[in-house]
């Protein structure tokens, strides 16, 4: 994992955004607000052979 | 119809068209190639079923299934031209998955005259060498330029193998080269991913991948990362159902007899479960007990049908994918991180918030 390992420095610069998002939002708001939509088709999470949006990321069907 | 409509609530009807194939694919998952075809009649009677029944779903997709249902235009043609003389109060789109084989002359021609309610969609396993390591050496008979050109919206489906892993890179950014805006490359399913090197080749060909990426900012990601990393900071939730089997989706074999999916049919499973058997609707907890304190649940994709045909319980994931799927999660928390950097992604305050989280959680797993 030598080449996906972020360095210090990218995390600390990801960190820094962190701090002043809670900073001008606060932490309730940016925890809270994600709306998480519910499966409601297949779309996006199999590939029951339907491959019109993004054809998910296992290939059941191997085709 | 424009497909590109996520919006409605759609059902997925799947035709077992045919069980035969005129590939013989190395990774494919249907155990029994028979010549049987599903007749005409079996079809209409189905269309008349689903487009009376489908209460609750505001459109309905045909997938023409296989085998490679290519094999049995003539059944495709009747059954799309009947449709049309119906009056089915559903919108519908017929979408044919297909090798692309036969795709040429007279197929291309009939595809073309009905390009407004049938889609196809190719299966193309990158360069091809790669494509012919894995799908019986057709990459020259396949007129891949018909695809590109006329299912601009349409993912290419790219399987990633166990023998081709190690060129993944390679053959997602071929695909992208022949012109596909829309790569769905997915890790093969039931093969043995115990391989040599496995983590090292990943990391070497998904950081590869980031890079390509981020240097070509236009192009839409390959579905590798379509990782929603937020998910990981909400650790109050239960795991959703995966997938619309049995609940959104419904397949037909030949003989008519209907399924939570394709995966469940007698061609791919020794004891095959029908829709009347199993109500996916009712499941409380689609939870593995082996999984709870894995910090990758909520992202970790399964499929049902595959857990209960490789190891007879459908919420017993396959354990022996673990690895490619934290290494998928930590490739997603580069490519982000690079991303917020350089200001590529614009997202939401709550969404930037939590990916940032998600991705300090993934990093200091590894």
């Amino acid at each position: 994992m030598e080449k996906l390992k972020l360095a210090k420095s990218d995390l600390i610069k990801v960190n820094q955004i962190k701090e002043t998002l809670m900073k001008e939002y606060g932490i309730a708001e940016l925890l809270s607000a994600k709306n998480y939509s519910t499966i409601t088709d297949c779309r996006g999470n199999c590939d029951g052979g339907c491959t019109h949006k993004c054809g998910g990321f296992w290939n059941p069907g191997n085709h | 119809m424009n497909i590109n409509d996520v919006d409605p609530k759609r059902k997925i009807v799947m035709l077992t068209l045919t069980e035969n194939c005129n590939l013989n694919c190395i990774y494919c998952f249907e155990k029994a190639k028979t010549k049987k075809v599903m007749s005409i009649e079996t079809a209409k009677n189905i269309l008349t079923y689903e487009f009376n029944n489908s209460i609750g779903f505001d459109e309905i997709e045909i997938d023409l299934f296989g085998g490679e249902p290519t094999l049995c235009m003539n059944v495709i043609k009747e059954l799309v031209e009947w449709t049309y003389n119906q009056n089915f109060h559903k919108p519908y789109i017929f979408f044919l998955e297909t090798n692309g084989i036969l795709v040429h002359d007279d197929i291309q021609e009939w595809l073309l005259k009905n390009i407004e309610c049938v889609c196809a969609g190719l299966s193309l396993d990158g360069m091809k060498e790669t494509h012919n390591k894995n799908r019986s050496n057709s990459y020259d008979k396949i007129d891949i330029d018909f695809f590109v050109k006329n299912y601009p919206d349409q993912s290419i489906r790219m399987t990633i193998n166990n023998n081709t892993v190690s060129t993944l890179s390679k053959d997602i950014i071929h695909l992208h080269s022949l012109g596909f805006d829309k790569v769905a490359s997915t890790f093969a399913h039931g093969v043995d991913w115990n391989i040599d090197n496995l983590i090292e080749i990943l990391d070497d060909e998904l950081q590869k991948l980031c890079n390509f990426y981020l240097a070509n900012p236009e192009l839409k990601e390959c579905s590798i990362f379509d990782m929603d990393l937020t998910k990981l900071v909400q650790t109050d939730k239960k795991p959703e159902k995966w997938c619309g089997t049995g609940t959104h989706m419904v397949s037909y074999d030949i003989n008519g007899e209907s399924y939570p999916c394709h995966t469940f049919q007698e061609n791919t499973t020794s004891n095959p479960i029908k829709l009347k058997d199993f109500d996916f609707g009712c499941v409380k907890d689609f939870g593995d007990k082996k999984c709870l304190n894995c910090i990758f649940e909520s992202i970790c994709p399964t499929c049902y049908g595959m857990n209960y045909a490789n190891n007879g319980n459908m919420f017993d994931r396959d354990k022996s994918i673990c690895n490619i799927v934290k290494i998928t999660a930590l490739a997603v928390s580069y490519l982000r991180t690079k991303q917020i950097e350089t200001n590529i992604v614009k997202m939401e305050s709550n969404d930037l918030y939590q990916t940032i989280q998600a991705i300090e959680i993934i990093q200091n797993q590894f």
